[in-house]
């Protein structure tokens, strides 16, 4: 889909729905087992800009990362997330995974 | 085969991001924060100073000698020291000024005052085995163990209360 200047793919369409979401239970105080809904938004916009920033040919390595991150969630705290997502990016980049 | 490498170097990574991440939170940053953590940080430092200093001789193999590395004390430790001063690893700010927080347990003779969670403190838990207490809004540290277990509150004669924190 292209808005002006910029082209959203289908994840990118996704990953800012589920934004909206995510936005919606916390307005309303609606509960994801497991999952805290701040943490959650933090990382959607995590992902949203990694996903700005990284080639198409990527997306499955950031995948994978996605989903690690994810369920990390269940564990780190917020600054962690951050941390291990970074440095995971910059570990893929040194070996060439990106 | 190419995939197969490139999977194991997308899990490789995954796996010392996982433990960098770790590592690096535990010695540098408190409950998660931003803020810096002085003592962790020193404590980091003197860990990898006393870490050159061990008279490893891989070569000779000749362990005898090297009793300094099996001293326990020259082991390092993830658990950053604390100074019974309020310059410690926590921001002065963040820290009540009737409040002390207990450096060596054995040294404070432990009295009947074990508070019940959320009665003298409120214990927040913050992900899965790590806890944070907190007076009002107040959070000035955290354990990573079982909260009702691990944490003590004593009020000494004088007044003056110290938090008493059991590591294992």
């Amino acid at each position: 889909m292209k808005l002006g200047p910029f082209f959203f793919d289908t994840k990118e369409l996704f990953l800012i729905l589920l934004a909206g979401l995510v936005w919606l239970a916390r307005y309303f105080g609606w509960e994801i087992p497991l999952f805290d809904l701040q943490k959650l938004l933090l990382l959607i916009v995590l992902f949203l800009l990694a996903k700005g920033l990284l080639p198409a040919i990527h997306n499955e390595n950031f995948l994978i990362l996605a989903f690690f991150t994810l369920f990390l969630s269940f564990y780190l705290v917020e600054l962690q997330l951050v941390l291990f997502f970074v440095i995971t990016l910059i570990l893929f980049r040194f070996l060439k995974v990106i | 085969m190419i995939k197969m490498k490139k999977n194991i170097k997308i899990f490789t990574a995954i796996f010392i991001s996982i433990l960098v991440t770790v590592l690096l939170s535990n010695y540098l940053f408190l409950n998660g924060t931003t803020s810096i953590n002085q003592a962790g940080l020193a404590n980091l430092v003197k860990n990898i100073q006393t870490l050159a200093k061990l008279p490893f001789n891989w070569l000779t193999r000749n362990n005898k000698k090297n009793e300094l590395a099996h001293t326990p004390s020259l082991r390092p430790t993830l658990i950053p020291t604390i100074n019974q001063d309020q310059s410690s690893s926590i921001a002065p700010s963040l820290i009540p000024t009737n409040t002390y927080l207990s450096p060596i347990p054995s040294l404070i003779t432990p009295v009947n005052a074990t508070p019940t969670i959320g009665q003298d403190a409120k214990i927040t838990q913050i992900a899965h085995g790590v806890y944070s207490i907190q007076q009002g809004n107040v959070t000035f540290f955290r354990v990573n163990k079982s909260a009702n277990a691990y944490y003590k509150e004593i009020t000494l004669t004088n007044g003056t209360k110290v938090l008493f924190f059991n590591y294992e």
